[in-house]
């Protein structure tokens, strides 16, 4: 199958600031693609251009095969997204904003809901469905945000942190969840600075850095060809500037 | 049979994601910000604010047809009323920019879906005329009837067709000037001529005020206005011509005006049609987090001023805000030209207005006291809304004195800007007075009671700055509930002003009982702010 995600030489400036220089990136069907880079990579900005939220200065991105600057609402059609901060209407109940975005996705009311009460069942929320957002807890947010990226069944789905909030036991499920997904034929790119999850659950692995690929393929193939026994060494390698051990030692003095 | 999908459909948008979002968008209007908990205890008072704003806007509305009752042409009905409506919704949606223009939590939620920029575009229209037309309605509901019963029905329904037009042609207006901003000024510089273009709405909001000054002789006389001449270039008389038109009335003017009536609409959809989209947002956003160089550059400046003493955090937190804070900026700047109109009110007349001398007409000052009561009073409430008002879990988490922040925030307002515009105002009046202390002491009755007002809003609902999410509904109906004191107020000042000052007695007595009640104030205020803020909630 060919890629379902795809980037080729994406750029991005804030200003002065180059966010994210020449990317190159691609999810084939039925792959988990980790994406992972220090605080202020670029890992969102890449995601903003992929979904369409923001225009690439130069470079092309292509969602199943259709180009998101050439015609975003297609692409937008065939994608999910679980963004990494509040995106929901928090005065509307969890209903009312689920009935909303099938609605975008051209979903009846009826089959809409429908989906959107199993997913909040399976969630174990579903008591809280007529209850405003504005009262959810972080992780029901999450549940909600979650819930409304799988209603329309997309074939690429774009996850940044998306296990923040969540506890061990929704966590669980979601990470089963996509993999069972990925098996189906999804693309999926996933976002996380949790490194032990993205090694069990990712097939391949891309590290950005000042908005640069700096390293990409297996986990374990990474850590080997840096000299580590394991990602978050080939990680800290790639990435950190200092000795984070003298970080945080000098960390304690100025707290003490 | 229902023709939305049809006209939709014509105007190039997904009917089925326009009815989602349109329901969902109203909705999220309307209700409270609040959560559930907290909407059961405030719900009695929005209830009460929205039924003081209705009360309000109906006020004027009855005001308007009174005014209109004897007037000899539907044209002139239509060009008092549409020209109060188009100054009532231009300054409501000045004061509300981000629910016309464009909104970030769009942006958020509905960025990486698939709604065209047109859809979106005609779902910002669709809730903004249910916003306006309720206000519009109550404006211009009794002069129709009057319309009916005085020059038939087709009169009255010419007026209130008219009316929706005008309404559709500002809101237009407004989201093309705006969104043409959003995509032609760089984002360093965008916060900056968002702020100036609301300086620039603001003076012209004052066009059709001045007008109605003008107006106002001919509703008294038995003289009737033809749409011609300077009335012309008054875009509501373009749509007062078109309301004549169709009441029956058929001259060269009536069919310019209906032209120009019906093309503006055109012209303003068709300029707009596709420049606002979610990424309009997403650019406003950019504009907050670039111009790094500038920004330093100010805070070293900023390192060099003196220090207020402990009024420095909330200058310091104010001074921010208006720096990096768009909307506040902007809210801030709709104000001087509201403040600018009122003044140039006041100076126009001509003959005594000095409330010391006996027998003076008094009546012109109403202008000056409005402005001088509502300026304070409204840059107090823009201080607690903002964008930012996650960032207010610093006063929820830390061990920071609450009450003693919120008072600094007031005293920052009267220090900052209270003083000095009583510095101008007092110019002013001394002028027109032709006397120096009485100017002065007038001024400093109207500005106590403005601390007093002030005061008396933070007893009332104690709030810690920039901590309340902004949502357009509360703050209009907050708006209008404010402007209904004020006004009353207004109005009694001057006679009672006239009543009181040439009797040293009752002039004594009045600064007396009015500085006793700001010591007063200020003296239960801290306890009151206690009370209230330590229960207070973080919004976020």
């Amino acid at each position: 199958m060919g890629a379902m995600i795809e980037a080729r030489g994406l750029s991005k400036s804030y200003g002065e600031l180059l966010a994210v220089d020449g990317l190159d990136l691609s999810v084939e069907a039925g792959e988990i693609l980790g994406f992972l880079g220090p605080n202020g990579a670029g890992k969102t900005t890449t995601v903003k251009m992929l979904t369409g939220m923001i225009q690439p200065a130069s470079g092309r991105a292509r969602i199943c095969g259709i180009d998101v600057s050439r015609d975003p609402v297609a692409a937008k059609q065939c994608l999910g997204y679980v963004p990494e901060s509040g995106a929901l209407y928090e005065s509307l109940s969890a209903a009312e904003f689920l009935r909303m975005i099938g609605s975008l996705y051209g979903m009846r009311r009826a089959d809409a809901d429908r989906r959107a009460d199993r997913f909040l069942e399976l969630f174990g929320i579903l008591d809280a469905r007529d209850r405003l957002i504005s009262g959810f807890s972080k992780g029901m947010k999450q549940k909600v945000l979650i819930s409304a990226a799988l209603l329309s069944n997309p074939q690429a789905l774009f996850l940044d942190e998306p296990l923040n909030g969540l506890d061990p036991n929704a966590a669980l499920v979601v990470k089963t969840l996509l993999r069972e997904l990925a098996d189906q034929g999804r693309a999926i790119l996933f976002c996380s600075h949790i490194l032990d999850v993205i090694e069990r659950i990712c097939t391949r692995v891309v590290i950005i850095h000042e908005g640069r690929q700096v390293a990409g393929g297996a986990p374990e193939q990474i850590a080997a060809e840096h000299g580590v026994e394991t990602l978050e060494d080939a990680f800290v390698q790639l990435t950190g500037v200092r000795d984070t051990e003298a970080v945080a030692r000098e960390l304690l003095v100025a707290v003490q | 049979m229902n023709p939305a999908p049809g006209v939709i459909g014509a105007l190039g948008g997904d009917y089925r994601q326009w009815r989602a979002l349109v329901r969902a968008l109203i909705q999220v209007g309307f209700r409270s910000s609040l959560s559930t908990e907290q909407m059961t205890q405030q719900g009695k008072r929005t209830r009460l604010v929205s039924w003081m704003t209705g009360i309000f806007l109906g006020i004027v509305g009855v005001y308007v047809g009174a005014m209109t009752a004897f007037a000899t042409g539907p044209f002139t009905v239509g060009l008092f009323a549409l020209t109060t409506v188009s100054i009532a919704v231009f300054f409501l949606l000045l004061a509300n920019f981000q629910a016309v223009a464009i909104s970030p939590m769009d942006y958020r939620a509905l960025g990486h879906r698939p709604v065209s920029p047109r859809t979106y575009l005609l779902v910002r229209l669709t809730v903004t005329l249910a916003h306006q037309g309720i206000n519009t309605g109550l404006i211009v509901g009794p002069s129709v009837v009057i319309c009916g019963v005085r020059f038939g029905w087709l009169a009255a329904i010419g007026l209130a067709l008219a009316a929706g037009l005008l309404l559709l042609s500002i809101v237009l207006a407004l989201i093309g000037i705006y969104a043409w901003l959003i995509e032609k000024v760089g984002a360093s510089r965008l916060g900056r001529a968002m702020a100036y273009s609301q300086l620039f709405l603001g003076a012209v909001y004052l066009v059709p005020v001045l007008f109605m000054d003008e107006l106002t002789p001919y509703l008294r006389s038995m003289e009737g206005l033809a749409p011609e001449g300077w009335w012309l270039a008054l875009p509501s008389a373009w749509f007062a011509g078109l309301a004549s038109l169709i009441g029956g009335a058929g001259g060269t003017g009536q069919w310019l005006c209906a032209a120009l009536a019906l093309g503006a609409p055109v012209a303003l959809g068709w300029a707009s049609r596709d420049r606002l989209s979610l990424a309009s947002a997403q650019k406003l956003d950019e504009s907050v987090s670039v111009d790094t160089d500038r920004q330093s550059k100010r805070r070293r400046r900023a390192g060099k001023r003196k220090r207020l003493g402990r009024l420095s955090v909330a200058s310091g937190l104010i001074r921010g805000q208006f720096r990096h804070d768009t909307q506040f900026r902007m809210s801030v700047f709709g104000l001087v030209p509201l403040v600018a109109f009122y003044f140039i009110l006041a100076m126009r007349n001509t003959g005594s207005v000095d409330p010391f001398v006996p027998g003076s007409s008094v009546w012109p000052l109403f202008g000056f006291h409005f402005a001088l009561l509502l300026a304070p009073t409204m840059l107090l409430e823009q201080l607690y809304w903002s964008t930012s008002y996650r960032a207010g879990w610093i006063f929820f988490s830390t061990p920071v004195d609450r009450a003693r922040v919120a008072a600094d925030a007031r005293h920052c307002v009267t220090l900052y800007f209270v003083v000095p515009f009583l510095a101008l105002a007092a110019a002013c009046l001394a002028w027109l007075f032709e006397a120096v202390w009485h100017a002065l002491a007038h001024v400093v009755l109207v500005g106590l009671l403005g601390v007093f007002l002030m005061q008396a809003s933070q007893y009332l609902w104690p709030r810690l700055p920039f901590t309340m999410r902004p949502v357009q509904s509360r703050q209009t109906r907050l708006l209008s509930a404010q402007m209904v004191g004020l006004s009353l107020m207004s109005v009694l000042i001057g006679p009672y002003a006239s009543f009181a000052y040439p009797r040293p007695a009752w002039a004594i007595g009045t600064f007396a009982v009015v500085a006793s009640g700001v010591v007063l104030m200020e003296t239960r205020l801290p306890r009151r702010l206690n009370r209230r803020l330590r229960w207070l909630e973080a919004e976020g």
